[in-house]
């Protein structure tokens, strides 16, 4: 396996392929999610309390996946001379929310489940999920280079709004929703 | 440089663990069902009264200091802004107990709070010292991360 398929496995999968294979790993760290206790409310913010029900992580997980979607679609609409195909642009986001599956993932282990404040298990798990995170952002940013074919200052700063706007409305939606 | 890189690492997870006040979680075996006890009935009474309206009377189950802070106009004030944020209180479930110190000096009891209003649970917090009387009371939103 080529590593760059690590950060963009979009030129092999794309279009119903990664919807369905994003779709399941959506669901499976929705399910992690669920059962450690692992809030992902924005892509930016992780929380650990096992507070709630499976319909509170799953609407977490798709709120942004969707919002997330939304405005890259948005913005290729805008900025982009190609044609864009929605299911492009859901397949390749969802895919790029896999590498997410990995602080909860770790959260299984009882030593993570619960744990003081500024102990090592906090530093532990929060700096798997920054890689996790990064790693996201960066199939992210390739998702929507390739989804929407766009180049130089029009991806970066839309890729930025978009990410930007995305958290904005997640944490608003989930405000009013839960 | 590998070595060095791996003492280097030893020494901060030893100094982030010494900022963790010395709080362990006691396992199932190792929880005083007893003190459990004191802490669940006073927490449901303490709630179920204020929710009724009333005020809750200590007894000899709480030290002076709480049972100074905790009046009859703070106790009505403190839900009130509990029930305009969450709705009334429906019940509770004990959750787990941290002890501070070796000595076990302090148990605090933890329990999830279930509010009409909220489909999150809150925490629901009593610290016991090690003659079972209450030293402090609780109610926060849940964190599996102990602050």
């Amino acid at each position: 396996m080529k590593s760059s398929n690590l950060y963009n496995p979009f030129t092999k999968i794309a279009g119903f392929k990664s919807f369905i294979i994003g779709l399941t790993g959506l669901l499976i760290t929705s399910y992690l999610a669920f059962l450690t206790g692992t809030h992902f409310n924005g892509l930016l913010n992780i929380d650990f309390a096992k507070d709630a029900d499976y319909w509170v992580f799953l609407t977490e997980n798709l709120s942004n996946w969707l919002l997330m979607s939304i405005f890259m679609y948005a913005s290729g609409l805008m900025l982009s001379k190609s044609k864009i195909r929605i299911v492009d642009i859901l397949g390749t986001t969802l895919l790029s929310r896999i590498p997410l599956v990995i602080a909860p993932l770790f959260r299984i282990l009882p030593v993570f489940q619960s744990f003081v404040f500024q102990s090592w298990e906090m530093y532990f798990i929060i700096g798997f999920y920054l890689v996790s995170l990064i790693w996201t952002i960066i199939l992210f940013f390739n998702a929507f280079k390739i989804s929407c074919n766009l180049k130089n200052e029009k991806l970066i700063v839309s890729f930025i709004v978009s990410i930007l706007l995305s958290e904005i409305c997640t944490k608003l939606i989930l405000k009013i929703v839960i | 440089m590998k070595s060095i890189s791996l003492i280097v690492g030893i020494c901060i997870l030893f100094c982030l663990n010494s900022f963790s006040q010395d709080l362990r979680k006691l396992g199932d075996s190792e929880v005083d069902k007893s003190k459990v006890k004191i802490a669940q009935d006073f927490a449901t009474n303490y709630l179920t009264k204020s929710k009724n309206g009333e005020a809750y009377k200590f007894k000899d189950e709480a030290i002076d200091a709480v049972k100074n802070q905790f009046t009859e106009e703070s106790q009505k004030n403190v839900y009130q802004q509990v029930k305009n944020q969450v709705g009334d209180f429906k019940s509770l479930k004990y959750a787990e107990t941290w002890v501070q110190g070796s000595n076990k000096s302090f148990q605090i009891i933890r329990f999830m709070g279930d509010f009409e209003k909220s489909n999150k649970n809150l925490e629901i917090r009593v610290v016991l010292n090690e003659s079972g009387k209450i030293v402090g009371f609780f109610i926060k939103p849940w964190s599996d991360m102990l602050n």
